[in-house]
């Protein structure tokens, strides 16, 4: 995945190596900061609950559907936009494969497919409003957001989905491959390589970052900056049919209202990790730390039994935070401290 | 100053509002907001009902023949999930029942009155004979009642309480005695006690929280052996129920119930294998929780009957026009029959179905 080049004078390559990882790195390694003290604090708060072996593996499996739709919607917020509308097609994923399962007998690997595909079809969608016809992504996305919320329910019938058959949800979020290994983390694992080896190692990643750094260098640069828009929110879709899937496995049924919360928190993961709204700059390893930081926030909240209302002021003001640090160090804190770690 | 410093003092000014703020509300162990001490009394106590239907009357009931081909909006909250799509089947039957037109005018699940009150003003100007209301809140639905009453429309309210003497009726179903019965049956089928999680519905919901009051009061009245360890509110939203039940099984491994206001807070077939074999006690009967029935993963439902909630909404809109002008049907009281899987395909647990196909779009 390509970086920020950091900038490293000509002092700092005299000087030190950790300070030209540390501005490479700043925005991961403040998140990080943040992750380890959460999760001392809540380690310390509530040692026999949270700090264990079970509630890790809570974490992870939690984390992992937040993963997968937080990688969707980095792909639409480096090229400049952003998806509202990624929620609202995991529910249309999510009634998809369980119709496709229980109204057709579809075999699961094909129904999941299917429904993967469709979502990946309302991500094209999306990409030819924005990217061809020039629509923004606001109103682009939230007329789709609002459009899928409709028609899934005219799909299910306006009730919801059940009787899944066992292996979708043990293989696709809800259980374990091989009665040992979280499926929903396997398949967010896959998602993470997969989208790294895009973003990281094809000239369609190396494109992705251009036309999110400057739209008009991009084309300048001989770029199809059209196509390269409609791939990734191609790609967004898609991601979000597979976060559908994963979610409806694990609770067991199709619904039209699923993965409404989605929107914003794949946002606000994203951000908190170092992804630039505006496009052209992020880091996978960042939207992962982003993830492991709202699960870990939320998850200690629950086990404390906070207050709703008061979680989602305390969420509200991480996220102000966060984004507040990532303007206010521009890579000078993480300079700063090795620096000083350095002369000392 | 420098911009640094601003920045910084702005990030503190941040950091210690959020307690500040946080530390200003009251709350309730179950979430709900700080409010008055009469609303909170209200919480724990039953319905004052004028008429209490049996589940034999309720079955046995047809709605009277209208004096006319009257014209009756039916407003729903939402047309999305099984509980609504039953209001609707309903309404619909009670209308060919008793030779009425039916016009069915729903919201997108919005929780606040606003909108509501916005599409009533709409209905209004339609001049509806009758609206039967699903009101989004019990105050702030009162303003559609008042502005309706005051266009010459008779409301009868169904589903939730309003705070009016106003409405030409309400038909509802006490959901304090629904967390009462809720806890009775967990008491049946695990007469042994112990520490238990309640999946409480969105904080601000009235029904949710008197289903909650209704079983806790009745926990420390009759079954001191039961001891609620969480209780966390969400919106109707099984992956959020599910999310909050494991976190608070984090801190509280050895739980050995669950009570669930409703069955869509929490799939019982959703719960890990830990879990899958205790006592699970919730409200709401349709294909999902007859599957949940089955398999064992839920021990006992409540009947929210939805479709006769439908039924009764028109035809006592009907009777309420037939008596005309200030006719005061009061409170009509719906029954909540605990069903289990011994139920399932009885006249009592499919009273509670509609058609397999039956679905209404707009």
């Amino acid at each position: 995945m390509s970086a920020p080049v950091p900038v490293v004078t000509a002092a700092d390559r005299r000087t030190n190596p950790l300070v030209r990882f540390g501005r490479g790195w700043g925005a991961e390694l403040q998140v990080l900061v943040g992750v380890v003290i959460l999760a001392v604090v809540f380690s310390f708060a509530f040692p026999g609950s949270f700090a264990t072996f079970g509630n890790v593996q809570n974490m992870a499996t939690q984390a992992s559907i937040l993963l997968v739709i937080t990688i969707a919607q980095t792909f639409a917020l480096l090229v400049g936009g952003f998806d509202l509308s990624v929620g609202a097609n995991m529910a249309f994923a999510s009634t998809l494969g369980a119709l496709a399962m229980t109204g057709y007998g579809t075999p699961a690997p094909l129904a999941a497919l299917f429904a993967i595909g469709a979502s990946a079809v309302v991500g094209l969608a999306n990409g030819i409003m924005i990217g061809v016809l020039g629509i923004s992504p606001f109103i682009a996305t939230l007329a789709t957001l609002t459009f899928l919320g409709g028609y899934s329910n005219v799909l299910a019938g306006g009730a919801s989905i059940a009787g899944l058959p066992s292996d979708f949800i043990a293989n696709w979020g809800g259980g374990s491959w091989g009665a040992v290994f979280p499926s929903a983390v396997g398949l967010a694992i896959i998602a993470l390589v997969a989208a790294y080896v895009v973003l990281g190692r094809s000239r369609l990643g190396l494109y992705v970052f251009s036309l999110g750094g400057s739209r008009e260098a991009a084309r300048l640069g001989g770029i199809r900056v059209r196509a390269v828009e409609v791939a990734a929110y191609t790609i967004c879709g898609g991601l979000a049919g597979l976060a559908g899937v994963m979610l409806s496995a694990r609770v067991g049924i199709g619904q039209a209202g699923l993965g409404a919360e989605y929107d914003l928190m794949s946002i606000a993961a994203a951000v908190i990790g170092g992804v630039a709204i505006g496009g052209g700059a992020g880091r996978l390893s960042g939207v992962f730390l982003g993830v492991v930081l709202l699960t870990i926030l939320s998850t200690g909240l629950n086990i404390a039994s906070v207050n709703e209302f008061i979680q989602q002021m305390i969420t509200g003001a991480v996220l102000v935070a966060a984004v507040l640090v990532a303007r206010a160090r521009g890579g000078r804190f993480s300079v700063r401290l090795f620096r000083r770690r350095a002369d000392a | 100053m420098k911009r640094s410093t601003v920045k910084l003092a702005a990030i503190a000014s941040l950091a210690l509002a959020v307690p500040l703020l946080a530390g200003c509300v009251p709350v309730s162990k179950n979430g709900a907001g700080g409010g008055s001490s009469s609303q909170a009394n209200s919480l724990h106590t039953p319905l004052k009902c004028t008429t209490d239907l049996s589940v034999d009357q309720l079955m046995d009931y047809k709605a009277p023949k209208a004096a006319k081909p009257y014209n009756i909006t039916v407003m729903v909250v939402s047309l999305a999930g099984y509980y609504y799509q039953g209001l609707v089947y309903g309404a619909q039957q009670a209308a060919k029942d008793a030779g009425v037109n039916v016009k069915i005018v729903a919201g997108d699940g919005f929780t606040s009155p606003a909108p509501q009150l916005s599409q009533a003003q709409d209905v209004i100007q339609s001049k509806p004979d009758a609206i039967a209301l699903q009101p989004v809140d019990v105050e702030g639905s009162v303003p559609i009642v008042t502005q309706a009453n005051a266009a010459g429309i008779p409301v009868v309210s169904f589903g939730t309480e309003l705070n009016t003497d106003k409405t030409a009726g309400q038909v509802l179903q006490d959901d304090y005695k629904l967390g009462q019965a809720g806890a009775d049956q967990l008491a049946k089928a695990h007469p042994d006690g112990g520490e238990g999680i309640l999946i409480a519905g969105p904080a601000t919901a009235t029904w949710s929280k008197k289903r909650v009051a209704g079983f806790e009061d009745r926990l420390k009245e009759k079954y001191p052996k039961f001891k609620v360890v969480a209780s966390p509110t969400q919106a109707v939203d099984p992956a959020q129920g599910l999310k909050d039940f494991n976190d608070a099984t984090q801190a509280h491994p050895d739980i050995s119930w669950v009570y669930s206001v409703f069955f869509y807070q929490l799939l019982p077939d959703s719960l890990p294998g830990k879990y899958k074999d205790i006592p699970f006690v919730t409200t709401g009967y349709e294909p999902a929780a007859i599957a949940s029935l089955e398999s064992g993963a839920l021990t006992t439902t409540s009947s929210v009957e939805n479709i006769a909630f439908g039924y009764q909404a028109v035809a006592q809109s009907v009777e309420a026009l037939n008596k005309g002008k200030d006719a005061e049907l009061g409170n009509i009281c719906v029954p909540a029959p605990a069903l289990t899987k011994a139920d399932i395909g009885t006249p009592l647990a499919d009273f509670d179905l509609y058609p397999e196909g039956f679905s209404y779009k707009g």
